[in-house]
C-alpha cells in the first residue's frame, strides 16, 4: 500500500509555486528597470526543488513519493570575477598612459611651433641680424649692434615665456595630485569601507545586498585606475550558520610587495608630497593587522613612488620625476624634467658660446644671469647683459691679432661676427647637462637649431607613441567591458522571455490551485451525501 | 562557437565610441580643408614636421644670402665705378701729358701749367680712391671707417700717396706691411658653405668683398717692379715738369711705368668682372633654390585642396551614415511584439 497523502498537501505546492513565480517576476522587473543603470549586474532567482522528506513505517515496494514544491534559495548576481580582475588590471594600464598623454599634450603646447612663430623664428631673426652686421658696409656700425641686441632680447623673451609655461605644467601636475587625485583615492577608500559595513549588516540580517555590492564594485573600479590592486573576498563565519563576505583590497607594488589598503571595516590612506625641486613622492599608510578590539594596526607612511607598475599615479609621478637621460642612472621616461633640462642646455650652450667668442676677441660678456653671473644659465634666468644695454659692452667684430693684441675699435673686419654666425648656425656643439649629479651627460651633439628641433621632435614622437598606446589599451579595455557586459548585462529579449515564462508558470500554478480546489470541493462537498 | 549575449548597454557603448571616432575623423578632415595643411600639430606627423622645420631654416638662410648678395653687388658696383673713374683719368693723363704731347716748344710757363694740372689730377685720383658706400670706404680693406688715402709731403717736392698712414712707395715704404695690407680680406657668407678654421675663414667657402686700394695703384714690393705707385708717379711727373731743365728721358721712363700701372688697372676690370659673374650665377642659384625649398615645403606640409575636399566629403558621408544607423540602434525587442 502506498503512502498516504496529506489531503491539503497540494495547496502548499501550488502556493510555493505562485510565490516563486511572483518573486521571479519581481527579479525580472528589477532587471528591466535597471537596464540603463551604470554598473548594474543582472540578478537571477535561484530555485531548487524540495525533495520528499521523512521515512514512513508504511513504506512499500513501490514508492511514489513526490517532491514538495519549489524553494527559492536566493537572489544572486551573474558576475564573472575573473573578468573583473582583467578589467581592473587594464584600467590601471590605461590610467598610466592617459595621465602621461595629458601632460605631454601640455608640453606640446609649449614647444610645438607648427602654427606659430616662437623660438625657432627668433633664432633665425638673430642670425639674420648678425648676417646684416657682417656686411662690409655695416660692420661696426652702432645701429647694427643695436639690431642684434634687440633681436636677442626678443628671443630671450620668448624663451622666458616657454620656461615659465613649463613651470606651470609642473605646478599644475603637482596641484592636480594634491587636490584631486590623492583626496579622491582616500575618499574612495572611505566610501568602500562604509559600504563594507552596510553590506555586512545587510547580509547579517539575511539580505544579499546586491545593489550595494554593485555600488562597491563601481568604486573599486574607480580606485583601480590609480594603481594596480588586488581584491579578495573572505567568508567570515559569524556563527549560527551565518556567513558574510568581507572585502580586502591590496595595492600591488611593482616588486611584489603588498600593501593592504582596505580590510573589512578598516582602511589605510595615501599621501603626496612635492619637494622644492618639484619632484613628487607618494606614500601609503597600510594595515598590518588587527587589534583585539578590531581596530587596525597601521604601518607607514611607506614611500611607493618607484614601486608602482601602472596607474594614474605612476603616470603623473613619471612625468614629474623622470628626466630620461639626464637622470643618473638614466630613466625610461622623458618627463617634464627632461624638457626643462634640455631647454636649459640649449640656452646655456648658445649663450656661453657667444660670450666666450666675444671675450676671446677682447670684449665683455654679452649675456648674464639675472644675478649677474656668467655661468649656470637656464632658460628662465638668462638675460642680455646690462652692460650691453647701456653700451659699455658691444659685439667685438674682429678677432684678436695673432700677436694677441686687440683689433682696433673701429675696424670693419668681421671675422668674429662670422664666427658667431657659424656658432649659431653651422657649428657642431655639445649640449650638456648642468646637473651636479650628471655633469657629463651629452644630451645632444650637433648644430644649435637642430638641438631645439630635436626637443620639438622628441615631444612629437613621445606624444604620438603615447597616443598609439592609449588607443590600443583603451580598445582592449572596451573589449573586456564588452565581455563583462555579455555576462552581467541585461539583455532585453531575455528578460522579456522571462516575463512570459514566469507569467505562464504563475498561470499554471494558479490553474493547479483551482484544480486542487475543485478536487477537494468534489471530495468535501460532493462525497458521501447519500441520497441528498 | 560560444554564443555571446549582446546586451543593450554593449550596443549603446560601442555605438557611442564608434560615433565619436567617426566624428573625430570628420573634424580632422574639416581642419585640413580649412587650413590647407596636412596636419596642425607636430605629433600628428612627426616626420613631416621635422622636415618642415629644416626647410624653414634653409629658407630663412636662403633669404639672408639673397639679401647679402644684393648688398654685395652694390658694394662691388661702387668698387667698379672707382676703377672706371681711375682708368679714365689714367687714359687722359697718358694722352694729354705724354712726351709726344709735350713735343712742341711749350716752354717753362707751359710746362708749369701742365704740372699744375697734373697735381690737380693727383688730388682727383685720391678723392676717387676714397669713394664710399654708405658710411664705409670701399677701398680701405678692414679699416672702412677711416679715410684710407692721403697725400703727404714727401720732402722731395712732390706729394707721396699714403694708405692708412703708410707711404705706398718710396724710401720710407715698408714692403712687408704693405703686402699684409694688400692681402686683407672681408668675407661675407653667401651660401658657399662657409667654413672657419680657428680664426681664419677658408677662402673658397665665402665671398671676399675687400679690395685694398693699393692693389689698384701699385705699391712698393708688389712684385711688379714698382718704384712709384700711380698717384705718387703723377706727382713726380709734375715735379719733373716744373724743373727748369726738363729731363725728357727721365719723364719718358716715368710715363712708361705709369702706362704699365694703367694696363694693370685694366686687368682689375676682368678680376672684378669675374667676381660679378660669380655673384650673378650665385643669384640664379639662390633663386632656384628658393623655389625648390618652397616646393618641398608645400609637399611636406600642405595638402592638395582637391584631396582635402575629397577626404572631407568621405568623412562627412561616413558620419552621416553612422548617425542614420543610430536611429535604428534601439532595435525593437521582444517587448514590442508581446500582446
Amino acid at each position: 500500500m502506498a503512502m498516504t497523502r496529506s489531503t491539503f498537501a497540494g495547496f502548499t505546492t501550488a502556493q510555493l509555486a505562485l510565490a516563486a513565480s511572483q518573486r521571479a517576476l519581481d527579479v525580472t522587473g528589477q532587471n528591466l528597470s535597471n537596464v540603463n543603470t551604470k554598473g548594474y549586474t543582472r540578478q537571477r532567482l535561484d530555485l531548487a526543488s524540495i525533495s520528499p522528506t521523512g521515512a514512513s513505517y508504511f513504506m512499500a515496494q513501490t514508492d511514489c513519493r513526490v517532491g514538495q514544491g519549489v524553494e527559492m534559495t536566493g537572489v544572486i548576481q551573474i558576475r564573472d570575477p575573473f573578468l573583473d580582475i582583467q578589467y581592473r588590471n587594464q584600467l590601471a594600464k590605461v590610467g598610466t598612459v592617459d595621465a602621461q598623454d595629458s601632460i605631454l599634450k601640455q608640453i606640446g603646447e609649449v614647444f610645438d611651433e607648427i602654427d606659430k612663430e616662437a623660438v625657432s623664428a627668433g633664432l633665425e631673426a638673430v642670425i639674420s641680424a648678425l648676417d646684416q652686421m657682417s656686411q662690409p658696409d655695416s660692420a661696426n656700425q652702432g645701429a647694427s649692434d643695436t639690431l642684434v641686441r634687440s633681436s636677442f632680447e626678443t628671443l630671450l623673451n620668448v624663451i622666458h615665456e616657454h620656461a615659465s609655461t613649463l613651470g606651470t605644467v609642473r605646478a599644475d601636475a603637482i596641484s592636480e595630485m594634491e587636490t584631486t587625485d590623492i583626496p579622491n583615492i582616500n575618499q574612495y577608500l572611505d566610501s568602500i569601507v562604509e559600504l563594507n559595513k552596510s553590506i555586512k549588516s545587510t547580509q547579517i540580517l539575511g539580505g544579499a545586498a546586491l545593489e550595494l555590492q554593485d555600488q562597491r564594485n563601481s568604486l573599486i573600479d574607480e580606485l583601480a585606475t590609480y594603481f594596480p590592486i588586488d581584491v579578495e573576498y573572505e567568508d567570515l563565519n559569524l556563527g549560527g550558520g551565518i556567513k558574510v563576505d568581507t572585502l580586502k583590497i591590496t595595492l600591488k607594488g611593482a616588486d611584489g610587495t603588498k600593501y593592504v589598503l582596505v580590510d573589512d571595516a578598516n582602511h589605510g590612506s595615501v599621501s603626496f608630497e612635492a619637494d622644492a625641486n618639484g619632484k613628487g613622492k607618494v606614500s601609503v599608510t597600510h594595515l598590518t593587522g588587527k587589534n583585539a578590539d578590531g581596530s587596525a594596526i597601521t604601518q607607514g607612511p611607506d614611500d611607493i613612488t618607484d614601486n608602482l607598475a601602472h596607474g594614474v599615479l605612476k603616470g603623473n609621478l613619471d612625468a614629474l620625476n623622470k628626466s630620461g637621460g639626464f637622470d643618473n642612472p638614466p630613466s625610461d621616461f622623458n618627463g617634464i624634467g627632461y624638457y626643462e633640462k634640455m631647454f636649459d642646455a640649449v640656452v646655456n650652450t648658445m649663450v656661453t658660446t657667444l660670450n666666450d667668442l666675444n671675450i676671446a676677441a677682447g670684449g665683455g660678456a654679452l649675456f648674464t644671469t639675472t644675478t649677474g653671473a656668467t655661468t649656470g644659465f637656464t632658460a628662465s634666468n638668462t638675460k642680455v647683459a646690462d652692460d650691453w644695454v647701456n653700451g659699455t659692452v658691444r659685439i667685438i667684430t674682429d678677432v684678436k691679432k695673432p700677436d694677441g693684441s686687440d683689433a682696433p675699435d673701429d675696424t670693419t673686419a668681421n671675422v668674429n661676427v662670422l664666427k658667431m654666425i657659424d656658432a649659431l648656425n653651422a657649428k657642431e656643439l655639445e649640449f650638456k647637462s648642468d646637473a651636479a649629479d650628471n655633469p657629463n651627460y651629452v644630451a645632444f651633439k650637433g648644430k644649435l637649431p637642430e638641438a631645439y628641433t630635436k626637443l620639438q621632435n622628441l615631444q612629437a614622437i613621445d606624444r604620438k607613441a603615447t597616443d598609439a598606446v592609449l588607443t590600443n589599451r583603451t580598445s582592449v579595455l572596451n573589449e573586456i567591458a564588452d565581455n563583462k557586459d555579455a555576462v552581467s548585462g541585461v539583455y532585453m529579449d531575455e528578460e522579456v522571455m522571462n516575463l512570459m515564462r514566469y507569467q505562464q508558470s504563475y498561470n499554471a500554478a494558479a490553474r493547479l490551485m483551482t484544480t486542487l480546489d475543485e478536487a477537494l470541493n468534489t471530495l468535501i462537498n460532493n462525497t458521501g451525501v447519500v441520497g441528498r | 562557437m560560444a554564443m555571446t549575449r549582446i546586451t543593450t548597454n554593449m550596443i549603446m557603448r560601442n555605438y557611442q565610441n564608434n560615433l565619436t571616432s567617426t566624428l573625430g575623423g570628420l573634424e580632422s578632415a574639416r581642419k585640413q580643408v580649412e587650413t590647407g595643411r596636412r596636419f596642425s600639430k607636430s605629433y600628428e606627423d612627426p616626420n613631416a614636421s621635422a622636415k618642415a622645420a629644416i626647410l624653414e631654416r634653409r629658407y630663412m638662410r636662403n633669404q639672408d644670402y639673397q639679401r647679402s648678395l644684393t648688398n654685395v653687388q652694390k658694394w662691388q658696383d661702387s668698387q667698379e665705378d672707382v676703377v672706371t673713374a681711375l682708368n679714365d683719368m689714367a687714359i687722359t693723363i697718358e694722352k694729354e701729358y705724354s712726351i709726344g704731347s709735350l713735343n712742341d716748344p711749350v716752354g717753362e710757363a707751359g710746362r708749369k701749367a701742365y704740372a699744375q694740372a697734373l697735381e690737380e689730377m693727383q688730388n682727383s685720383m685720391v678723392s676717387t680712391l676714397n669713394a664710399r658706400f654708405g658710411d664705409t670706404f670701399v677701398l680701405a680693406g678692414n679699416d672702412g671707417k677711416n679715410v684710407p688715402f692721403t697725400l703727404e709731403d714727401g720732402g722731395d717736392g712732390y706729394k707721396v700717396l699714403h694708405y692708412r698712414g703708410q707711404p705706398v712707395s718710396g724710401p720710407n715704404a715698408d714692403p712687408a706691411v704693405l703686402k699684409e695690407l694688400a692681402g686683407e680680406t672681408t668675407f661675407v657668407d653667401l651660401g658657399f658653405g662657409m667654413e672657419i678654421q680657428g680664426d681664419t675663414v677658408v677662402a673658397s667657402s665665402a665671398f671676399n668683398t675687400a679690395l685694398p686700394g693699393i692693389k689698384l695703384v701699385g705699391y712698393e714690393g708688389d712684385g711688379n717692379g714698382t718704384t712709384s705707385d700711380m698717384v705718387t708717379m703723377v706727382g713726380k711727373m709734375a715735379k719733373a715738369l716744373k724743373e727748369p731743365d726738363f729731363d725728357a728721358d727721365a719723364y719718358k721712363t716715368m710715363m712708361a711705368e705709369f702706362s704699365d700701372h694703367r694696363e694693370r688697372l685694366e686687368d682689375q676690370f676682368s678680376v672684378l668682372g669675374t667676381k660679378t659673374q660669380l655673384l650673378n650665377a650665385t643669384k640664379d642659384r639662390l633663386e632656384s633654390e628658393e623655389l625648390a625649398i618652397t616646393q618641398q615645403f608645400d609637399d611636406a606640409v600642405n595638402i592638395n585642396p582637391a584631396e582635402a575636399i575629397m577626404n572631407y566629403s568621405w568623412a562627412n558621408y561616413a558620419y552621416n551614415s553612422a548617425l542614420k544607423v543610430g536611429t535604428s540602434i534601439i532595435t525593437p525587442s521582444l517587448l514590442d511584439f508581446m500582446k
